[in-house]
């Protein structure tokens, strides 16, 4: 965002509206602050403008904010103001602040912004997460002709284990999956009690619905210690839900980073590698056809399908195993086979 | 509804505001920060005049002697530090809480190494990395050290940059027998950090018994008194994984559950927490995790052990057979109770949770009767029940049986949910549509460990239970009649209760404008 002021004084005008166009009918948008401004501090509102602002560049490309004394002046509130308004945001993870240079956009938090906008109005809230997209990822409008898509894949008919993500726009696949007799393995939410195997020739008809659900899979299935793991052999397909997807097969989650952690764990442990192929199931409003920029620790996905389309994508590299220092530290204490896959990297003389 | 959303949120607001207020005074005087350069959010500065700290901390009633002292990481305090480790003081002191404690034992540095060991590269490289058992084993500090965002000469009570990091210490500081109400506490600011801001302290704020700035020694004739211990309440798994001294402090309390804390005088929402956090320990054993919260105990009511034959004993209850309509809350605990409902024909009641979503039907002919496990869930309910608003909810009819699960409850019927105070407002949305009368019987479903002889005042809004039903007992409960709930706006306004659905349809019904009550809270995003 840069340019004369006036054009910056018109697109905080256009955008003070910003809220208005994500309205969803009964949800509360705390992420994009539909919250009327009545009775809330001056920071959060000034927070809420240059989040706008911010929210408005170009997808894929990292931009900088207007300079703080022209901030100040656009916005007509102080510098103390603004910089906690900032600060709130660079929390967020949606600005960066670099000393001497400036405040730069986030282009990856943008474009989950942007997308979440848009996913509000076909999404289905989750049980517990309402419609707090930094929390899971939904389901919505069409998610069944996804499934269907999918299975008509040749990689999903070749597959005898299969790998899906704990997302609720999958619930439907999970339930296919299952009773197409796969071995279905689901990573509980949030990696906090391992992976669940399901054995789809041994699940009763009628325990299907529950076993695709988060709620249920525990119950009906049974968790993998790292030495069940790691005998499952070989895994021929991966299946994840996304926050948003490029053209180009780039997979953003929710802003967690579970998906590089999962894959790279099993990565580590030899049950996938460059050739697994990735699915991905999202509706159309989540594929950005911008080029984005990814990183060497990013997840590629090779086929991008929604309700009305199904892209094969160039395949991009895939990361070859974890990335320690991306992991936060007390996920070796709280998250299971961590340690262990440390253990066997350092019996393998590689530092982990 | 939460305590927390009355006095408390209005007194954040003013305090953000006084701290933006100094920031404004101080950012011209302020020395930028290594990394944070002047987000003053994020650090409390160094400023002009900060070396002249020291010679009056030097000339306090508390400074003669040897005894330890603590300093915190403030960036105003690198001279006052190397002089303490100078003039041979034993220095604590913390770099960042969440990395623990560090220590400079009399004479561990040389003086040519004085000056660095006093800031906090210095003191990361030079100092003795301590754990919590040797903080105890120095014994009584002689006096504590921090900086400020702002203090109020008045009660001395200090203003942080929001982070709560000091409160931690001095938390941390207090449970372990080192600090106390007798602990003198000086703060060194800048003289435009000082302000009487006329605020009410509350009990958890930290306060001192000197102010240092560069031009004046303030002493503080009626210091607010300082709290005691950690309030546990509030460090939820987050904070805890990223504080490893809390973390240490934490299972060590969970050994010897209580001893320390049960003594000191607690107020009723302290108590309160008290009482959950120590059934949370114990549920934890026979309890099953969340689908979504694992074990954050805060973000839902879990199933246990032994559930489903609560459900049984519920199931030969006279209000069961007489009810066709129950309304069940959404708790993991109550799945088995939704299982029973709907397999024996009943219609089920029940919000979405945190009834963002407002109320859902289950009717019995909506399930297959292969789907009963299913629909039970919170995942399930969403797929097989029915949005109904309030005014479709006022004509279900009568609703005879509430079945709610909780954190605690005492013999008196009085329960402590997860602190959200859901139940409160469903039992309050019901009274108010007419649904429920005095005939309406309420039961909780609990384990017995969450069963407790604990004692707190009933509060107007308090629903209290008629029975208790655990996987070996039922109690019934024998209290004062129950009072229909109501409503309370003003303690809606301005929180997320004010976006619930039947709450927006029950303000509009009635004509009531929910923002005349404008009860400020930070949002904790």
């Amino acid at each position: 965002m840069t340019g004369p002021s006036g054009s910056i004084v018109l697109v905080v005008c256009q955008l003070t509206r910003f809220s208005e166009r994500f309205k969803h009918p009964n949800m509360s948008l705390d992420f994009v602050g539909t919250r009327s401004s009545e009775g809330r501090t001056l920071y959060s509102r000034v927070a809420e403008q240059v989040e706008a602002l911010a929210l408005a560049g170009p997808l894929g490309e990292e931009t900088m904010l207007p300079s703080e004394w022209e901030l100040v002046e656009l916005l007509g509130v102080s510098r103390g103001t603004l910089r906690r308004a900032i600060g709130d945001l660079e929390r967020s993870g949606l600005l960066r602040r670099e000393a001497g240079r400036g405040t730069f956009v986030n282009p990856a938090a943008r474009l989950r912004r942007v997308v979440w906008g848009k996913l509000a109005q076909v999404a289905k809230p989750d049980s517990r997460f309402h419609f707090d997209f930094t929390s899971f990822i939904p389901d919505f409008e069409g998610s069944p002709k996804c499934v269907k898509a999918i299975c008509q894949t040749p990689e999903y008919r070749r597959a005898v284990t299969v790998v899906a993500m704990p997302d609720n726009n999958l619930e439907g696949f999970r339930y296919r999956a299952l009773a197409d007799g796969k071995t279905l393995l689901v990573f509980t939410y949030g990696m906090l009690r391992g992976i669940v195997a399901l054995e789809g020739n041994q699940i009763r008809a009628e325990d299907r619905n529950l076993a695709a659900t988060l709620d249920g899979m525990e119950r009906v299935g049974a968790k993998l210690s790292f030495s069940q793991l790691r005998s499952i052999g070989a895994i021929d397909l991966l299946v994840t839900g996304a926050a948003a997807v490029s053209r180009d097969g780039v997979h953003f989650g929710k802003g967690h980073g579970y998906l590089d952690l999962e894959w790279g764990l099993l990565s580590e442990m030899g049950l996938v590698n460059q050739k697994t192929p990735v699915i991905v199931s999202v509706h159309e409003c989540q594929v950005v056809d911008e080029q984005v920029p990814y990183a060497a620790h990013d997840v590629t996905v090779d086929i991008v399908v929604t309700p009305s389309e199904v892209v094969r994508c160039r395949p991009l590299p895939k990361p070859a195993g974890l990335v320690w220092d991306r992991m936060p530290r007390e996920f070796a204490a709280t998250r299971p086979y961590i340690k262990e896959v440390r253990k066997m990297r350092k019996a393998r003389g590689e530092v982990a | 509804m939460g305590q927390a959303h009355g006095e408390g949120s209005k007194a954040l607001i003013e305090r953000a505001g006084i701290c933006e207020a100094v920031w404004e005074r101080l950012l011209p005087v302020a020395r930028p920060d290594t990394r944070f350069v002047y987000d003053l959010t994020s650090f409390i500065p160094d400023f002009p005049g900060s070396e002249h700290l020291y010679p009056r901390l030097r000339e306090l009633p508390c400074y003669p002697g040897d005894g330890p002292v603590f300093v915190t990481p403030d960036n105003c305090l690198p001279d006052t530090k190397r002089a303490l480790i100078s003039a041979g003081r034993p220095l604590l002191q913390t770099i960042a809480v969440a990395m623990g404690f560090h220590f400079f034992a009399p004479g561990s540095v040389p003086e040519s190494d004085a000056r660095f060991a006093g800031t906090l590269d210095g003191a990361q490289l030079l100092a003795e990395q301590v754990d919590l058992d040797f903080v105890r084993s120095l014994g009584r500090l002689d006096f504590v050290v921090t900086g400020a965002c702002a203090v109020d000469p008045r009660t001395g009570v200090r203003f942080g940059k929001g982070h709560g990091f000091f409160d931690l210490e001095w938390g941390i500081l207090t449970e372990l027998g080192v600090a106390d109400e007798q602990t003198p506490v000086v703060i060194c600011v800048h003289d435009c950090q000082v302000v009487e801001t006329g605020l009410t302290p509350s009990s958890h704020d930290t306060a001192g018994d000197w102010i240092l700035t560069p031009t004046r020694s303030i002493r503080v004739d009626e210091r607010h008194p300082n709290p005691s211990g950690i309030r546990w309440g509030l460090v939820d798994e987050a904070r805890l994984a990223e504080i490893a001294p809390l973390r240490q402090l934490s299972s060590r309390r969970t050994l010897d559950a209580g001893s320390a804390v049960e003594k000191a005088e607690i107020p009723a929402s302290d108590a309160q927490r008290f009482v959950r956090e120590k059934v949370w320990t114990a549920l934890r054993s026979v309890a099953r995790p969340d689908s979504r919260f694992h074990w954050d105990f805060g973000s839902f009511i879990a199933d246990f052990e032994g559930s489903d034959i609560c459900s049984d004993r519920l199931r030969a209850f006279n209000s069961w057979a007489g009810s066709d309509l129950v309304f069940i809350t959404p708790d993991n605990s109550t799945e088995a109770v939704r299982r029973a409902a709907v397999s024996d024909g009943k219609t089920c009641l029940m919000t979405t949770y945190g009834i963002r979503r407002g109320f859902l039907v289950l009717d019995p002919g909506d399930v297959p009767a292969n789907e009963l496990a299913y629909a039970a869930t919170l995942d399930g309910m969403d797929h097989f029940g029915r949005p109904v608003d309030l005014e479709e909810v006022a004509k279900l009819g009568h609703i005879g049986l509430l079945v709610t699960g909780g954190s605690a409850v005492n013999y008196e019927g009085l329960r402590i949910g997860k602190g959200h105070g859901y139940f409160d407002l469903e039992w309050a949305l019901l009274s108010e549509v007419g649904s429920t009368d005095e005939s309406t019987e309420i039961v909780d479903i609990v384990h017995d460990c969450q069963v407790v002889d604990f004692d707190v005042a009933a509060l107007e809004h308090d629903v209290r239970v008629d029975w208790i039903v655990t996987p070996t007992r039922t109690i019934q409960v024998k209290g004062p009649a129950r009072t229909p709930g109501r409503v309370r706006w003003e303690l809606i306004g301005g929180t997320e209760f004010e976006l619930i659905p039947p709450v927006i349809d029950l303000a509009a019904s009635k004509g009531i404008d929910v923002t005349r009550y404008p009860t400020v809270r930070e949002s904790n995003r």
